[in-house]
């Protein structure tokens, strides 16, 4: 649980996204929880509300662009602020990451101060499990849960952010654990944001094929780091009374034996 | 007509691409590669790993269901042939009037022995014959593919007419991969101005999936495909 | 068999009730993908492959003009005729007056999906001249009077025994158990009509502006006899198939068939250049090179859609779309499908017509992990998506753009935000089920809760709780 001593005292801004803020705040109390644990300086900017996904996605780009700019203005002033702290952006959700730190870049390509602002907070935008890794440089924070779990790749995390075995390290880390992969662990499960409304009997097959992989791999747990995915999964299992758990990567780090 | 649409298409081609940067003196064919020279290399690499490739080679050959007959020397390759012939029952045949196989005098041989000589001429005839008979301009060590140009000598349908196609090869067609291939292939087009009007990669037999995903071969192209390779 | 409208969510649910369908797709899916997935594994440079092969595309999209007058100069060179068509009726016209003017009575064909897109058997029957698919898929699917389900298979969406049936009934046979026996009668049946036939019309996959050469890539040998056989040979290429200069060919074939089938190398692969040579002694004597615009100039302009045209056709993002396997081909519509039909169909045939294309996908990204050209199919998506939102301004979507008002509304004022959680936070209650969460919710929601729970808003939102873990 050794913390590479950093050269400046580490800020993180947690970007809590209105899906956890709302309707899951239990994982971003994990995330504080875990986050102070190592170590880290954690605050929470207040007008925070969203940044603009959901209305990028279908196809409201003028809308996203509004709510977007306020996300960065509210972001950047406050990190301009810190001088002689590292700050970082840390968020629990690989597609509102994605949205900052990939989506923005091209919605602002035209407006060179806004695009200056998105430079500055994109570089220190992380996603939860991509800042323990490799900023804090720490798979193993102390957790400790019984259970065989499976893993369930989210889309934006695996192909915009490429992040992929650093959530199983960290899962594997956790004693008690007992990982096993599932077959199609990478294949999308029918959420896709208003996708799972505009077309719910597809987004429902794929569902089915997705909980009939989680079925065969023999876990008692499912484990994302996406409350979206989660939300859509999670949704299916309790109606068909399905006995997996779901859990946010942050909720499984954050426990302890 | 034609003539007002090709003036339409090119220029709403060249308004919707009005915001790309393009530099003119750019748009051009020659990449500056010395096709020659790097030639020269590939061959050189080509012959280093020649026994190398030879392997390769008749392993991709077994692995598209292609009959390989490895003959060392020309009378051990004709033999095979007529054991071919007797095995199959084969009347008649169409062949290449190609330089290695006249060398040989195949086709002469083929009609002494009693089996029908059939022209490519007509389509209708050629389409009868029992087996088509051609050599090989290149072939590709690491797919197993047999390169057949066509000429005034090696016309198109003897390899894909008749049911069984027979194509005789020796090691010094063989290229390691297709980037090979296309270098000298660039070169002889660059020394010369002909191209030909058809050639054709030929990797094992006809085949096709589309019912159920089952394999199935000889859909219309050649039921059976054998290389006869001279060592 | 014409174009009306696509109709995504209609003709997607009756392919989920398809039990044998969901059979074929997920067999053909499986397969191919890791066939794919193998074949790329065996070639240590795949990624720069990749890399490359979109640098040369982008190169010749973005000097398209340039290159096709290369390529009509290339042709005519090697003695053939270069026709410029700008849409799919003047192309038909264009095709069916070469047949005229040949005195032609019947017509091979070999896989296009160019022709396809022209409707162009249908011209040809309009016009009394016989013509026959001569692509086993194809074939059958013509016999059944239908749209291709997938680009590489387009019968994949038939079992057997539904060809068995389809061949006994059209061909006037016995019924046939095994793939061996139905493909034996259709070489046998299809032998005479290449053997008789006055005219073959192909599709290509590449043309080579520098020498004029089409290359088409099969397997069967259909297209190798359609292209050699009969005295005219028609070639219908969309201009966006073509590449600057021979030795491009190396790169994209390599990429083309592990891309599409996992195979190395497909079976045959024709470099047709011009017609026979005075001194061959086989070949057609006509060569006729047919370009095709049918509004792939028009895609042109968008810098954000334009690599929709880099796509070489090879059914790589089908094969790895989890919403291409679950619905098939025939619920995008039209001759293209999957999420290569998805960004084109609405680019080619008019937003208007497809609306509903831009969004039949979850945004997941597998397409772009395959895609031997690296089409951004989730950039593009968004950008169409935009476009259809923009298109219909307090049109249908009311309901959805006063959704969107509230939304942006809320998310605007932090403090609209807080209270409108907590309102929501009370009056979610009715539709709570026992289980903490809402089991049902009014329309458009419903759509979700009709087989799935909804989370509850929490009693204490995350910044609420932080006042007091902050301390």
């Amino acid at each position: 649980m050794q913390l590479n001593n950093p050269k400046r005292p580490l800020k993180v801004y947690i970007f809590i996204t209105c899906l956890v803020d709302t309707f899951f705040p239990e994982v971003g109390e994990s995330m504080v929880k875990v986050l102070k644990a190592l170590g880290v300086e954690v605050d929470f900017i207040e007008e925070q509300t969203c940044c603009g996904q959901p209305a990028f996605n279908s196809g409201y780009q003028d809308d996203a662009r509004v709510v977007a700019e306020r996300f960065l203005s509210i972001f950047d002033k406050t990190l301009r602020d810190e001088p002689g702290k590292d700050t970082y952006i840390v968020c629990p959700s690989g597609s509102c990451t994605s949205m900052v730190k990939v989506f923005y870049e091209d919605i602002f390509k035209n407006s060179p101060e806004l695009l200056n602002k998105v430079r500055h907070i994109s570089q220190k935008t992380f996603e939860f499990s991509e800042f323990l890794v490799t900023v804090l440089n720490t798979v193993d924070v102390g957790a400790e849960y019984s259970g065989v779990i499976t893993y369930h790749d989210s889309c934006h995390l695996l192909r915009e952010l490429g992040i992929k075995d650093g959530p199983r390290e960290l899962i594997k880390s956790v004693k008690g654990v007992e990982f096993k992969e599932m077959e199609l662990h990478d294949a999308c499960c029918g959420f896709g944001g208003t996708f799972s409304i505009k077309f719910p009997k597809v987004s429902v097959s794929m569902l089915d094929e997705k909980i009939e992989c989680i079925i065969n791999s023999g876990a008692e747990t499912l484990v994302s780091s996406d409350m979206g995915c989660l939300m859509n999964i999670g949704g299916a299992l309790s109606r068909r009374k399905i006995p997996v758990k779901i859990m946010h990567l942050a909720e499984l780090l954050a426990k302890r034996g | 007509m034609s003539n007002s649409s090709r003036e339409e298409i090119l220029h709403t081609i060249r308004k919707r691409l009005e915001g790309v940067g393009r530099d003119e003196k750019k748009i051009s064919v020659d990449t500056k590669r010395n096709f020659r020279s790097e030639t020269e290399e590939v061959q050189k690499l080509i012959d280093e790993s020649q026994s190398a490739l030879i392997t390769q080679f008749i392993d991709e050959l077994k692995n598209v269901n292609t009959n390989v007959i490895e003959a060392g020397g020309e009378e051990k390759a004709k033999s095979s042939l007529q054991d071919l012939i007797k095995e199959k029952e084969l009347k008649s045949f169409a062949i290449w009037e190609s330089q290695f196989l006249k060398e040989i005098n195949l086709k002469q041989e083929l009609k002494d022995s009693g089996l029908k000589l059939i022209t490519a001429k007509n389509k209708n005839r050629i389409a009868k014959a029992d087996i088509g008979i051609t050599e090989v301009d290149y072939a590709i060590a690491d797919t197993g593919t047999l390169v057949l140009i066509a000429d005034k000598n090696q016309p198109r349908s003897v390899s894909l007419l008749p049911p069984i196609h027979l194509a005789i090869m020796r090691p010094e067609n063989l290229a390691r991969n297709i980037n090979d291939l296309f270098i000298i292939l660039k070169s002889k087009l660059e020394a010369s101005e002909d191209i030909t009007s058809c050639m054709t990669f030929i990797t094992g037999p006809s085949r096709t999936a589309d019912i159920e995903l089952s394999l199935t071969l000889g859909v219309h192209g050649p039921k059976e495909l054998y290389v006869v390779f001279l060592l | 068999m014409g174009f009306e409208e696509v109709r995504f969510e209609q003709d997607s649910e009756k392919a989920l009730r398809n039990k044998s369908l969901q059979k074929a797709l997920v067999n053909v899916t499986n397969r191919f993908r890791s066939a794919r997935n193998k074949a790329s594994e065996e070639v240590p440079d795949w990624e720069d492959l990749r890399t490359s092969a979109r640098k040369i595309k982008k190169e010749t999209i973005e000097n398209l003009d340039k290159y096709l007058l290369i390529l009509e100069e290339s042709v005519k060179k090697a003695g053939g005729k270069v026709h410029w068509t700008k849409d799919a009726e003047e192309a038909s016209r264009i095709i069916v007056g070469i047949a005229r003017e040949g005195n032609v009575k019947s017509v091979v064909k070999s896989k296009s999906m160019a022709t396809e897109e022209i409707e162009l058997n249908s011209s040809f029957e309009d016009a009394g001249i016989k013509v026959v698919e001569t692509d086993l898929g194809e074939y059958i699917i013509q016999l059944a009077g239908e749209h291709p389900s997938h680009i590489i298979a387009p019968a994949i969406h038939k079992t057997k025994e539904d060809i068995s049936k389809l061949f006994s009934e059209k061909l006037g046979i016995p019924h046939y158990d095994k793939p061996e026996e139905l493909t034996k009668v259709a070489r046998e049946r299809l032998r005479s009509e290449f053997l008789n036939a006055d005219m073959g019309v192909s599709g290509a996959n590449f043309a080579v502006a520098e020498t004029g050469t089409i290359v088409v890539v099969e397997n069967e040998g259909n297209a190798r006899l359609t292209t050699t056989v009969p005295k005219i040979h028609v070639a219908l290429v969309g201009i966006e198939k073509l590449i600057p200069r021979y030795e491009d060919l190396s790169l994209f074939l390599t990429v083309l068939a592990r891309s599409a089938t996992g195979q190395k190398s497909s079976t045959y692969v024709s470099f047709i250049t011009g017609p026979k040579r005075s001194t061959d002694i086989d070949g057609p004597e006509e060569f006729h090179l047919v370009l095709l615009d049918n509004g792939r100039s028009k895609i042109l302009a968008s810098e954000k859609t334009r690599e929709s045209l880099y796509c070489i056709r090879c059914g790589a993002c089908l094969n790895n779309c989890p919403v291409y396997r679950k619905v098939g081909g025939h619920s995008y519509g039209w001759v293209y499908s999957g999420p290569i039909g998805a960004i084109i169909t609405p680019q080619l045939m008019g937003i208007d017509k497809a609306p509903e294309l831009p969004f039949a996908s979850s945004l997941c990204g597998a397409c772009h992990d395959v895609c031997p050209v690296k089409i951004d199919f989730p950039k593009v998506l968004l950008e169409l998506r935009k476009n259809v939102v923009e298109s219909k301004k307090g049109g249908t979507r009311v309901l959805e753009r006063l959704g969107i008002r509230l939304w942006r509304f809320t998310v605007e004022h932090e403090s609209i935000y807080k209270i409108t959680n907590k309102l929501s936070y009370y009056f979610q209650l009715p539709w709570k089920g026992s289980n903490g969460k809402l089991n049902s919710l009014p329309y458009p929601f419903s759509r979700w809760t009709d087989q799935r729970d909804f989370p509850a808003v929490a009693k204490k939102t995350f910044r609420e709780t932080w006042k007091e873990i902050k301390k």
